[in-house]
């Protein structure tokens, strides 16, 4: 196991070493004179230089690289160029509804789609599994945010029963914060709850074929006792793969629901940064954003060792 | 009895073109998908010589029309006729997803396939490229791409190819590897057949079905992918319609004309249903083994 | 048909039992009953139902399957009982122990867990009371020394094999089904288990449904005997009078092929008498070593290389068939692929027409297998499905250069005719071959490049007994006609004995005996062959120690 951890710790240190190397180039080396793109051709020299020397260009790219990244591991993400605050300030803010959408979003997908599977898959060619599939078949083709869109229409416009957008702040109240995202979630989390059944379905069906399950009925165990004893700890190895990778879908679909419901988080932050070419602030959140679907994917592989005592073993 | 556990299961049996035909007309979801399908690609290339309207015409005297039998699908705030921007922004959702599919193939398929007959260190290596590439989906890659560059549709092929990559990468590693073990693959490698020739010869056709079946995935999910960027500012531009960009300027007529939100829409859902169907009728029709996996 | 006049009311009647799986039908009127405390043994080929039949009494068929008939056990009607008095049975008066070992047991669940879990179920006692009889259960299999915590994957076949008997017997049913509970392991394995069998069932006064397609086996286990075919009782009876007088075409048709011996040429090469005459040998192995790389497991030591192959040596001469013989994981596939340049060996020396090849480049490799080609032990996996016959038995011509298309062609259905198939063939898929037909098509493959070796690994041991007879009759008379020698490759010694001149016997990755196939079978000098000989079913000797007695 420590041997396994270490492995995989390692590899975790170099994909995230490699991504921030991807980033800076596309963001920093790429464009030529980052100042010049984001001032535009129509800057003057003097705040041209100024920038510049403020983003540190006049220093080989190593150097500079090496600067952001010692920077980030601290926690220190430089200052954005339109606000003139740090850019770590404007994160935190919103990472404080970004994050906990994201968050309730994947458990609201979780807690629908496993039992979901699972009731499909013990009815497996029946009219419950039918029907069940054919809905997920619906819910994996609608987009998030159309079905947001949606959402809006009935529950805020027609019926008024939460509030159409924005977002009060933690200080306004737990609760009353936590209303507003409500929409957003179920948005975010329906879609996605689609894909997660069908694959806990699948993957249960595959392990109910297995030999092991024919020995626990001969055991006597019923069928449902077989499903939820034996099928479904061996099914959730799958299951686990496909939420590591709906992490990275919910964190994007996050930035476009953000914008259905005009919710301050990251996803507003990263297109106001677009808009103003303030590439400070887009290199930052996209570092943010892809250590954390990186970091997620290596969670998932811890998971997988919890789960199955082969890999425990570290025979792998 | 004896024997006839799961490695004397039959082999996939080469179908002739009769055989599959009959057995995919026989198949719900292929046909209903197929049809829908083919609905959607006669739409994308009849707009081209006709549409019932002119999508540039914009006529302030019938906006927002509810649908009628004028505007089938009622009218934008330009006075544009939904239908025909839904039947042009076919054009463009297919075009993107289409090219998209085709990188993840082009470079992906070559990828995992290596992987899978050299193993060791270039397997690795592959290995942990994908969990690099996995690492940026499509709208990071269109973000960053977009700040550089600015917006466009280009920009929505690139970022939604480069996460394909790595997709068929996987699979195509996985299908390889469960085909290189076989012997008549070693019956090959004595026949004095190399690598390459083996990968051409042997695998490809042998993961060909399960590349076609996360093709046609892989394709939905590239016009929902398109329609987000889209809607968000960073895919297609105007005045050229696109499905997610009729969404973002419906958002705020919602109140008053949520024909606009709730066609476009619609046209999504319905292609990448028709989509999601073929590609499953697809999977039972190739090979009933797979059936049962998703 | 002979039937004995019953001497206690059986505990499991199968009466004029019918099963079909949607429209196909399986099982026709099967009559089959099991006294307390007795044996039975099933046997039949594939796709006789001997499976289905064991799994209907079960109540576990796949979905799909329609019954019809009785099935009465202990006094009770099986077909009319409701799945909760079924899961009431299994387990506790009915235990079943399945084929693969491997897959049978839950990866992800501790075997004591597994163990307690049916004794929890049935006997409605606390965790820990559990655990203790599952550990006296695990005793009782010959695992003392097992701790409850391990899991199936840190143990060997046999322990698994040990571990689905012990959840079978843990509350001592009434009636234990074995459905080949011994195919997948080695011989000495193999022994062991079917020892522990009969020693648990009489101990524990239980009946056995025995399951098996050898013959071997279950005349050396059952007191009753039922033949199946093609879903049809052909036969029933005890099993030595059965066997004996072989009354049923069927049951003398499938005891003859299993102890079936193609006729050994005039006059066999062996290599005492080649060294004698002084012959070349075709091939020459020397001092051959083939290491894998280890496991890595802790951060601190480099992995040990596994050593596969440790230093064997070899000669084999132009007609000769030598046979392998070791059990699974000896290095005996291992050889096999080292010699056809499938993979590197680590050192000494392999020498073939005179031509070295431990170190060649891919050219004289692909010479050499003009001359050494090979035959698999699967007869599906081992062609292209989509290819048709012409290009795949044509395929090791690819190593002849400079052949025109109908040359090919010609060399094709010239090897096609060797192995008793036609021309007419030429355009088939491989699914439309049954998997006898499959195999000559794979030993026609391996002769289109008229090979001197042919290296065949395990080649009839997926096949059924009256194919395997008639495949061992090819490869002999192959050998005859076109005097090429084969290395033969098998973990059954009953084949190797009656088809090759010389034997090797391999275990961890060294020859540990040689000589001759007379004297090395009739008296074995090492502990371990003699070990592998009397664990090796023998339906002949099975017969008579059964009379005697």
């Amino acid at each position: 196991m420590a041997y396994f951890l270490v492995r995989r710790l390692g590899s975790l240190i170099i994909t995230l070493g490699v991504a921030t190397v991807v980033i800076f180039a596309v963001l920093e080396i790429v464009p030529g004179d980052p100042a010049l793109m984001m001032l535009g051709v129509n800057a003057n020299e003097e705040n041209l230089a100024a920038l510049r020397e403020q983003m540190g260009l006049h220093l080989p790219p190593t150097t500079r690289y090496w600067n952001w990244v010692s920077g980030l591991i601290v926690g220190d993400f430089g200052t954005s160029y339109t606000y003139s605050v740090p850019v770590a300030e404007l994160i935190g803010e919103r990472l404080w509804v970004s994050l906990p959408l994201a968050v309730l979003a994947l458990l609201l997908s979780t807690v629908i789609a496993i039992p979901v599977g699972a009731f499909a898959a013990a009815r497996r060619g029946r009219g419950g599994d039918a029907g069940v599939m054919g809905l997920t078949q619906l819910g994996i083709a609608i987009p998030n945010f159309w079905f947001a869109l949606l959402l809006v229409y009935v529950f805020a416009i027609t019926f008024r029963v939460v509030p159409a957008g924005g977002f009060p702040g933690w200080q306004a109240g737990f609760w009353t914060a936590l209303t507003s995202l409500v929409l957003p979630a179920i948005a975010l989390a329906l879609p996605q709850a689609a894909i997660l059944s069908r694959v806990t379905r699948s993957a249960l069906l595959e392990t109910l074929g297995e030999d092991y399950i024919r020995t626990a009925r001969a055991k006597g165990l019923s069928r449902s006792a077989v499903l939820w004893r034996h099928a479904l700890t061996n099914a959730l190895i799958p299951v686990f793969t496909i939420l590591g990778l709906q992490f990275a879908f919910l964190l994007a679909g996050t930035i476009i629901i953000e914008n259905v419901f005009y919710l301050p988080g990251l996803g507003r932050l990263i297109f106001q940064a677009i808009t103003q070419r303030d590439l400070i602030v887009v290199e930052s959140v996209v570092v943010l954003l892809v250590a954390t679907v990186i970091v997620i994917n290596f969670i998932v592989d811890i998971a997988y060792a919890w789960v199955d005592p082969r890999l425990r073993a570290g025979s792998r | 009895m004896s024997l006839d556990g799961p490695a004397l299961a039959p082999a996939p049996e080469r179908e002739n073109w009769r055989h599959f035909a009959a057995k995919a007309m026989g198949n719900r979801s292929f046909v209903i998908g197929g049809l829908i399908t083919a609905i959607v690609a006669a739409m994308a290339l009849g707009s081209y010589g006709w549409t019932p309207h002119d999508v540039t015409d914009l006529d302030v005297a019938s906006r927002l029309k509810k649908p009628s039998n004028l505007f089938w699908f009622g009218t934008d705030h330009f006075g544009r006729d939904i239908f025909s921007m839904i039947m042009v922004g076919a054009r463009n959702s297919i075009a993107v997803a289409l090219i998209a599919v085709g990188i993840g193939v082009v470079i992906g398929v070559p990828l995992g396939t290596l992987a899978a007959a050299r193993r060791g260190a270039v397997d690795e290596v592959l290995m942990r490229f994908n969990d690099l590439v996995f690492a940026f989906p499509a709208l990071l890659s269109a973000v960053m791409i977009t700040a550089i560059f600015g917006p466009g549709a280009v920009n929505a092929i690139i970022a939604i190819g480069i996460f394909n990559i790595p997709v068929f990468a996987r699979v195509a590693r996985g299908a390889a590897l469960a085909i290189w073990p076989r012997e008549f693959i070693m019956a090959a490698q004595v026949a004095g057949k190399g690598m390459i020739r083996i990968t051409i010869e042997h695998i490809l056709p042998n993961i060909a079905n399960i590349l076609l079946v996360q093709a046609t995935i892989q394709f939905s999910l590239g016009i929902l992918a398109e329609a987000g960027l889209s809607y968000v500012g960073l895919g297609t531009q105007p005045p050229w319609p696109s499905w997610g960009r009729m969404l973002f300027e419906a958002q705020t007529m919602m109140s008053f004309a949520p024909h606009m939100a709730i066609f476009p829409g619609l046209a999504i859902v319905i292609t990448v249903l028709g989509l999601n169907l073929l590609g499953d009728g697809l999977r039972d029709v190739l090979d009933p083994r797979l059936r049962r996996e998703r | 048909m002979t039937r004995r006049v019953l001497k206690s009311e059986p505990l499991l009647a199968i009466e004029g039992l019918d099963l079909a799986i949607g429209e196909t039908p399986i099982l026709h009127g099967i009559d089959l009953s099991i006294e307390p405390g007795r044996i039975m043994g099933l046997v039949g080929e594939s796709g006789s139902g001997k499976s289905l039949t064991a799994l209907a009494a079960m109540q576990l068929l796949p979905a799909g399957a329609k019954v019809s008939g009785a099935i009465r056990f202990d006094g009770r009607q099986l077909l009319e009982l409701d799945e909760p008095a079924m899961c009431d049975l299994r387990g506790d008066e009915i235990g079943m122990v399945f084929q693969e070992p491997m897959t049978a047991l839950n990866p992800v669940k501790s075997i004591g867990e597994q163990i307690a879990e049916g004794i929890r179920l049935h006997a409605g006692v606390d965790r820990a009371t559990a655990a203790e009889r599952a550990r006296t259960t695990l005793e009782q299999v010959g695992l003392e020394a097992m701790p409850l915590t391990r899991y199936p994957h840190e143990l060997s076949g046999g322990q698994r094999q040990r571990v689905g008997i012990a959840i079978a017997c843990a509350m001592q049913p009434k009636l234990l089904i074995a459905d080949e509970p011994t195919t997948a392991l080695d011989v000495t394995i193999q022994a062991q288990i079917l020892e522990l069998l009969s020693a648990l069932v009489a101990d524990n006064d239980m009946a056995l449904l025995l399951i098996s397609h050898d013959l071997g086996v279950v005349a050396d286990m059952a007191d009753d005997i039922t033949v199946l075919k093609d879903g049809r009782v052909m036969e029933a009876g005890p099993t030595v009078p059965v066997l004996k007088r072989r009354r049923h075409p069927y049951t003398r048709q499938l005891a003859e092929a299993s102890t079936h011996a193609p006729a050994k040429p005039a006059q066999p090469v062996t290599s005492a008498g080649a060294a004698r005459d002084g012959l070349e040998p075709l091939l020459s192995v020397r001092e051959l070593v083939c290491e894998y790389p280890g496991t890595r497991t802790s951060l601190f030591s480099r992995p040990s290389p596994f050593r596969a192959i440790d230093r064997v040596s070899f000669d084999l001469f132009t007609g000769q068939t030598m046979g392998l013989v070791g059990e699974s994981g000896c290095g005996k596939s291992t050889l096999a692929r080292t010699l056809l340049g499938l993979q590197r060996p680590a050192s000494g020396a392999i020498e073939f027409e005179g031509e070295a090849l431990e170190a060649a480049d891919p050219d004289t490799y692909a010479r050499a297998r003009r001359h050494m080609q090979v035959v698999f032990q699967d007869p599906y996996g081992s062609f292209n499905p989509r290819h048709k016959v012409e290009r795949l038995v044509g395929e090791p011509l690819h190593l002849v250069p400079g052949l025109a298309a109908d040359q090919k062609r010609d060399r094709v259905v010239t090897a096609l005719a060797s192995v008793g198939l036609s021309a007419g063939d030429l355009d088939k898929y491989p699914h439309e071959f049954s998997g006898g037909q499959r195999q000559r098509l794979a030993i026609a493959r391996a002769l289109v490049t008229e090979p001197r070796l042919i290296i065949a690994d395990e080649p009839v041991s997926a096949l059924d007994v009256s194919i395997r007879a008639q495949i061992l009759d090819l490869l002999a008379e192959l050998r005859d006609r076109l005097s090429v020698a084969y290395l033969f490759i098998s973990h059954d010694l009953t084949v190797v004995r009656v088809l090759c001149d010389d034997v090797l016997v391999m275990k961890d990755g060294r020859f540990i005996e040689r000589g001759s196939a007379e004297e090395l079978f009739a008296a074995p000098r090492e502990a371990y062959t003699r070990e592998l000989i009397a664990a090796a079913p023998d339906l002949a000797a099975a017969i008579e120690r059964r009379s005697a007695a």
